[in-house]
């Protein structure tokens, strides 16, 4: 076997430079992934298109957990869109907000309706935003607040659930890199041992209970209030007529909760089963997914045929078009392995570690890892991508050096989430935005105070992390925030009311 | 390994009965491979559906040969979406459109752009149709004959195209078919063997320009063309000329792609000899540069940027979505018939009773009637590739000629049918009502079906390829005695 060298971090290099100036992912993947391949053939670009569909892109293609991969993400985006169609999700968030008896509490109620849409992420942003519109326009609360607090719990939640689309796409990634430098264990269990780690994505979700339970607000958050009540006395404000009135019959509850409960039932059955006989291991748990997801869909057509008087063949249809909304994805985790297998051979990871292995202590790589899934992440838009590169680079160099996989994993997730949470040219956010109804422009500055502390607080997380790696830390950084939180409140905050309350 | 006897036989036949029944391949496939690993695992409702996802569906799906198939449908379903896009399909066809003056020559450059258009069947109906809908205005010729002619240049040019979709899809059924029964064959080679007996497909293409050559039609098809000339039609429609396309718009792609796949191909029969997963890798490749090309000519006419290109690259691969469902169920149903042995004891039942001679002729049947009744080719090709094919290599039959026996009964059940996805489209791109398109089309179909039925039986006598060039010549005097005695 030869040595490539500086060569071997020309793919995953290529690929972080395009991605970050085209923000197209597919064709950065695809590029940097032929670069690889160009190298290995010999600068033959003949050969190398060749081989790079068939050595590369084929094989990985058929790897059965890849192919599970697909499958199940497939019949998750299904359902998300059958969800979507039958209203179901819609009447879940609206029984919440039913649930608000005092109407101060509508903040707390709209991250907690975040919290319940846990099954997607779009959906999250866009169902929980319109439903809280008028509460907030009620009291008196700036956009710009619900659109926070629907980013923070649109992506937060989703990956911190094992079963959805999230979950399975990080199953899928971490299973190859896994598979690549030798390291035989099943996904699951990584993804679960990591799970303790996702500081990020733990310290945003909670950290906004704590912001609202100060009363306060500080930066352009504080401000974007002020402009608000200034707009409502002078009476600026576009009133846009209460268009939400024209919403038909409320869809009924048990269009969710019987495609949910089916879900969760057959998950738990089929999970349980196999955890009594012989372990829990990923082609079950994709096995049940799948089959939870298609029986929940079935349940779904189900309803839609009884209350919506839609037929069992629209259904279908329903199911497939929402497949077809995960084309995209499954051609970006297509390409991710290749790239994976490419760099393998390539022995990127083994170069990279040889570089900068003496240099520093493997303790600080989670750390590093974090800043650059943050940057690449802001820069792309795109945390999927981020994940996608990431992990094909880290976690054989972090194998290499002998630094702390789980963590190095745990810090891409970080990372790339932190990004995507500010990034302006994210969808996710993009989509907060929407679903508020408030200027894109607004939002990304107002939230980017509050995502900056929580980074701030994830660094600090995985500094302490390196060192004394324990699931509880995450506990105590817990503390941490919420107590920088009161001060930073105390020191630079106003009433979250602002000017309002004395005026009126 | 234990016998199911006449258990086996029932994923396929519940598959069939549901599949005419609710007239939907995929419910009908998943109930079908549900009953079967039903039956497999003792009847343990828990277990069963377990197993079908992960003895069968992942493991079909993972298998190397199937995955590349579902790649190449999906990108396939992209270039022809950006094709489409792009105008360049409409370009391909406003090229011969100039040449046209006559009926007969409107009605002939109609069939020769049906057949130019060989990639891809819905895209024939939906470009051609439209296409010449003015043309045949103009020329008095009703809209029932554009249908025919269309629907006709549809599934029968793809299906004699091995590079295209159905050839693909095809080669996949085959390859898991003949590994199933333990042959090793390349399953291109299979296809090109199969190729001179794909009778139905030859009859009704050449069927076509028969008809035109007598300027007459019978049947129903001459009462429409008389009510129609009756009611001259007055209507207005829409004769937006846009701006013609440009013709680098088609030829760019279509170079591209050609250079791409003969380059591929002929590297590698010069190097290690073309093998199936070179063929794959050649097309995806190909139509993956030749969507590149679009996007280029789509940048450069329309303004379209790359990212809206490929956007539509995308939608255009989820289109063909169910296309990979069916696929994907097909090849676990065959997967679960393959442990059942269905194979085996259906050639036990009818092992004794008959000529494997005439084998074909039982399957042709067969296969038009599950097409008909269902609608879909594909299906049928899927199911009965998966059932009849074991049969034959144990009744000693010709496979050959039993795969051509599928293809031209799919093929024939499929063309006829109501409620096949085909025909609907014809109907749709010629613009006349569906109804009056499957029963003009009929009399049609079936004098090609008969001319069908004929040549397998000749060719359960004398075994040749050249079958078929006698029975266009039979064919050919066979419309022209139709016409003449019944014609006007």
């Amino acid at each position: 076997m030869e040595d490539y060298g500086i060569l071997s971090i020309l793919p995953p290099a290529l690929s972080i430079v395009l991605a970050v100036y085209t923000r197209n992912i597919i064709f950065s993947l695809t590029l940097g992934a032929f670069s690889g391949s160009l190298v290995l053939s010999n600068y033959n670009p003949f050969l190398a298109i060749a081989e790079f569909v068939e050595t590369h892109a084929f094989p990985q293609l058929s790897v059965s957990s890849n192919n599970q991969v697909l499958v199940v993400t497939l019949s998750i985006g299904g359902f998300i869109y059958m969800l979507d169609k039958s209203g179901g999700a819609r009447a879940f968030a609206t029984v919440m907000v039913k649930f608000i008896g005092n109407p101060a509490k509508a903040k707390m109620a709209a991250w907690a309706t975040g919290l319940s849409v846990f099954f997607s992420d779009s959906g999250n942003a866009l169902i929980v935003g319109p439903l809280f519109k008028p509460v907030f326009r009620e009291l008196k609360i700036c956009r710009e607040k619900l659109a926070f607090i629907i980013d923070t719990t649109a992506s937060p939640i989703c990956i911190l659930i094992p079963f959805v689309g999230w979950g399975v796409y990080i199953m899928g990634l971490i299973e190859n890199a896994y598979a690549d430098v030798g390291i035989n264990e099943d996904s699951f269990q990584v993804l679960l041992s990591i799970w303790p780690y996702q500081f990020y994505a733990f310290l945003a979700l909670l950290s906004i209970p704590m912001i609202l339970s100060t009363g306060r607000d500080f930066g352009p958050m504080a401000a974007a209030q002020d402009r608000y009540n200034q707009a409502l006395r002078d009476g600026t404000l576009e009133d846009e007529a209460l268009d939400e009135t024209e919403k038909k019959e409320d869809p009924k509850l048990i269009t969710v909760l019987l495609p949910l409960g089916l879900m969760l039932c057959t998950m738990a059955i089929y999970i349980g089963y196999f955890a009594v006989t012989d372990g829990v291991k990923s082609v079950h748990v994709r096995s049940g997914i799948t089959l939870a997801y298609i029986f929940a869909s079935m349940g779904c057509a189900y309803l839609m045929k009884k209350n919506g008087n839609i037929t069992y063949n629209e259904s279908l249809n329903t199911f497939v078009a929402g497949m077809q909304k995960m084309v995209f994805i499954c051609i970006v985790l297509l390409l991710a392995w290749t790239l994976s297998s490419i760099c393998s051979e390539l022995k990127t990871g083994a170069y990279l570690a040889s570089l900068i292995g003496d240099r520093i202590q493997p303790s600080f790589l989670p750390l590093i890892v974090f800043f650059l899934g943050a940057m690449m992440s802001f820069a792309t838009g795109s945390s999927y991508g981020t994940f996608a590169i990431l992990m094909v680079i880290v976690v054989p160099m972090a194998h290499e050096m002998g630094a702390p996989m789980i963590l190095s994993i745990a810090a891409i997730l970080s990372g790339g989430l932190f990004g995507d949470h500010t990034s302006p040219i994210s969808d996710t956010t993009v989509l907060a935005s929407m679903g508020a109804d408030c200027p894109h422009i607004d939002h990304v500055s107002t939230q980017f105070a509050y995502a900056a502390t929580n980074g701030a607080m994830t660094m600090l997380a995985f500094i302490v992390a390196g060192f004394y790696p324990s699931p509880y830390i995450v506990f105590g950084i817990l503390l941490v925030q919420f107590i920088v939180i009161r001060t930073v409140m105390k020191l630079f905050g106003h009433d979250a009311h602002g000017t309002q309350l004395k005026t009126s | 390994m234990e016998s199911y006897g006449i258990l086996s036989v029932i994923p396929p036949a519940l598959s069939i009965f549901l599949a005419v029944y609710t007239r939907n391949v995929i419910v009908s496939l998943a109930i079908g491979g549900l009953s079967g690993t039903l039956i497999l695992g003792g009847f343990n409702l828990f277990f069963a559906p377990v197993s079908l996802m992960r003895d069968h569906i992942f493991v079909q799906v993972a298998s190397p040969s199937n995955s590349q198939v579902i790649m190449i449908t999906l990108i396939i379903g992209g270039f022809v979406r950006m094709l489409e896009e792009s105008g360049g399909a409409r370009a391909f066809s406003a090229a011969i459109v100039r040449y046209v003056s006559s009926p007969r020559k409107g009605q002939l450059a109609t069939w020769a752009s049906g057949i130019s258009v060989f990639f891809s069947d819905t895209a024939n109906s939906l470009i051609v149709g439209p296409l010449f809908r003015p043309v045949f205005r103009e020329l008095k010729i009703c809209r029932e004959k554009l249908a025919y002619i269309i629907d006709t240049t549809a599934a029968p040019v793809v299906i004699l195209i091995p590079v295209a979709s159905w050839g693909v899809y095809i080669m996949s059924l085959i390859e898991n078919s003949y590994a199933t029964m333990g042959i090793e064959e390349d399953a291109f080679t299979v296809l090109l063997n199969v190729w001179p007996y794909q009778f139905y497909a030859f009859l009704a293409l050449f069927a076509v320009p028969m008809v035109i050559s007598t300027g007459k039609d019978f049947g129903p098809m001459r009462a429409a063309q008389k009510k129609y000339e009756e009611e001259i039609r007055t209507e207005i429609e829409e004769i937006k000329t846009e701006d013609e396309p440009k013709l680098i718009v088609v030829i760019l792609p279509f170079a591209i792609m050609i250079a791409v796949l003969g380059g591929v191909l002929g590297y590698y029969a010069l190097t290690e000899g073309v093998k199936s997963i070179h063929v794959n890798a050649g097309l995806c490749l190909s139509y993956i540069f030749a969507s590149m090309g679009c996007a280029y000519v789509m940048k450069k006419f329309q303004g379209k940027s790359y990212n809206e290109a490929m956007n539509s690259f995308f939608k255009g691969m989820g289109n063909l979505m169910q296309v990979g469902a069916i696929l994907a169920l097909a090849w676990a149903l065959s997967s679960i018939c393959r442990e059942l042995e269905t194979g085996p004891y259906l050639a036990t039942l009818i092992g004794d009773s008959l000529n494997p001679a005439f084998f074909p002729i039982v399957v042709f049947f067969l296969g038009a009637m599950m097409s008909f009744a269902t609608g879909s080719s594909f299906g049928t090709f899927a199911i009965l590739m998966a059932t009849t094919l074991p049969v034959a290599h144990i009744l000693v039959a010709d496979l050959v000629l039993t795969i051509a026996a599928i293809l031209s009964g799919g093929l024939f059940g499929d063309h006829t049918s109501p409620i096949s996805d085909t025909t609907v489209l014809a109907s749709m791109g010629a613009d006349c009502p569906h109804i009056n398109h499957v029963t003009t089309q009929l009399p049609y179909a079936l004098l090609t079906g008969i001319m069908t039925i004929s040549a397998f039986i000749l060719l359960a006598i004398y075994q040749t390829p050249y079958v078929i060039l006698v029975m266009l010549v039979l064919q050919y005097f066979a419309i022209r005695f139709v016409m003449n005695r019944f014609g006007e």
